[in-house]
């Protein structure tokens, strides 16, 4: 028993160990929410800035 | 803006991503990131080479005002009902520029305060807080890593007040390395990013109190996963904000959110491929959505993207009105946030004549005959707003 209880603890130990070498953005267990991409541009690029909302739904930048 | 063969384009864009250019910049001009629109529903904002403010709609028209002094234009950020714009002028070109100024919506520009050499160059974008007062950051030394750095207070009077100071800005998460700024959270209640200070040199976030009392409530452990920029307040009363990735370094842009309590989570890691880097500004729709634009992804030159979290929808409210008191038949600005989309407009009970959304912040409407005095409502699709003060009526 006792040597099950130590081979689990090692088990835990070593998956946390992992999980926290493994490099990656600060407490981030996963994306959330949805995320979708509206509109690939085909010219020039996108200069992130603030958009404006003008009308419900309608933004100008 | 959009950047393009040495053509940035100012644009429209709708929730579902149709996108449409409205107006092409003079070739190799740039354009500073932030606008405003104002009381007038015109857009303003600031462009360099050459060095002028200028404002437009969203069908195209567009106007050039030539710089006050210096051959500086300031970066604006803050409008209010009366028609004045704010913001601050930077060095430019290795000459000290470093002023507060106060536009009007012909372009008029007035000086509120010049920064001394201790008081460091201003970061673009202050804030108007709930007491009145303007509030923003300062760097000093190199803008792009700043040796110290300085977080201010600016009054409608003109008095210039240091709120805190960092005095060494790799330890003590200076400001003033990113387009940062700060957000008002509750009444007094400042919270900033500082995108590089730190132990970690992967920046911060801290709360300041405009009674000047200070600390950290997050500190990011590996800036090629992201230093923060800039952080937007959302309807949960939260905080979300992107934290910029290295990609030479093979790390990737990121979406966070943190409460006013400083619990930190990374929401959504990007892709570069399919959505980019970004130092994206998140802009919340009046459907709760978060709306923003990176670079080089897509086919590679970047794109515009929605992020749903389920956030309630912005409420109507209304802070005011400007005049407070006339006679029916006169026009009337209502003046609060999130006044987009509004279905109806009520002075006491009673029907204004007519009404027009001019932005998300102002409504125009005419007080109607029979009208008495009392509270003015706004209703939009999202809910209905009661002025705080009774609208006079003679």
């Amino acid at each position: 028993m006792l040597q099950r209880i130590a081979t689990g603890v090692a088990t835990v130990l070593t998956v946390v160990g992992l999980m926290a070498a493994q490099p990656g953005p600060d407490n981030f267990s996963g994306n959330k929410g949805t995320l979708k991409v509206i509109n690939s541009f085909t010219q020039g690029f996108g200069q992130p800035g603030p958009l404006i909302e003008v009308q419900p739904g309608f933004f100008t930048g | 803006m959009l950047s393009g063969a040495g053509n940035r384009r100012a644009f429209t864009l709708t929730s579902a991503g149709v996108l449409t250019s409205i107006y092409t910049f003079p070739t190799n001009s740039e354009i500073y990131q932030w606008e405003v629109q104002a009381v007038n529903g015109q857009v303003y904002g600031s462009q360099i080479n050459p060095d002028q403010n200028f404002s437009l709609n969203t069908s195209g028209s567009f106007t050039y005002y030539t710089p006050a002094f210096l051959n500086v234009v300031p970066i604006l950020s803050v409008q209010l009902p009366d028609g004045n714009i704010y913001g601050t002028t930077l060095d430019v070109g290795g000459v000290q520029n470093r002023t507060f100024v106060r536009m009007n919506l012909s372009g008029a520009v007035t000086v509120m305060h010049t920064f001394t050499a201790q008081e460091g160059d201003p970061i673009p974008r202050p804030i108007l807080a709930s007491d009145g007062n303007f509030y923003g950051m300062s760097g000093i030394g190199d803008s792009y890593e700043s040796t110290s750095a300085l977080v201010y207070e600016l009054s409608p009077n003109k008095q210039f007040k240091v709120l805190k100071t960092y005095a060494d800005g790799r330890k003590n998460y200076a400001p003033a390395t990113f387009p940062e700024a700060l957000v008002e959270v509750g009444k007094g209640n400042l919270f900033g990013t500082a995108a590089l200070g730190g132990s970690n040199r992967g920046g911060a976030i801290f709360e300041l109190s405009t009674t000047g009392a200070y600390k950290v409530i997050h500190e990011f452990k590996d800036w090629k996963f992201g230093v923060p920029t800039v952080m937007t307040l959302a309807t949960d009363g939260n905080l979300y904000g992107v934290a910029l990735g290295q990609v030479q370094l093979g790390g990737l842009s990121s979406l966070f959110r943190v409460t006013p309590s400083g619990q930190f989570e990374t929401l959504y890691s990007f892709t570069n491929a399919a959505i980019g880097l970004c130092a994206c500004y998140l802009t919340q729709g009046s459907d709760g959505k978060f709306y923003g634009i990176s670079q080089n992804g897509g086919v590679g030159v970047g794109t515009a993207w929605v992020w749903d979290l389920g956030l309630p929808k912005p409420l109507p409210s209304l802070a005011g009105f400007i005049p407070s008191s006339s006679s029916s038949g006169a026009r009337v600005t209502l003046y609060g946030t999130n006044l987009l989309g509004a279905t109806s407009v009520s002075f006491n009970g009673v029907p204004a004549s007519s009404f027009s959304n001019i932005t998300g912040n102002y409504v125009s409407a005419t007080v109607p005959a029979g009208a008495t005095t009392g509270p003015v409502t706004v209703t939009t699709p999202n809910g209905t707003a009661t002025s705080p003060k009774a609208f006079t009526i003679h």
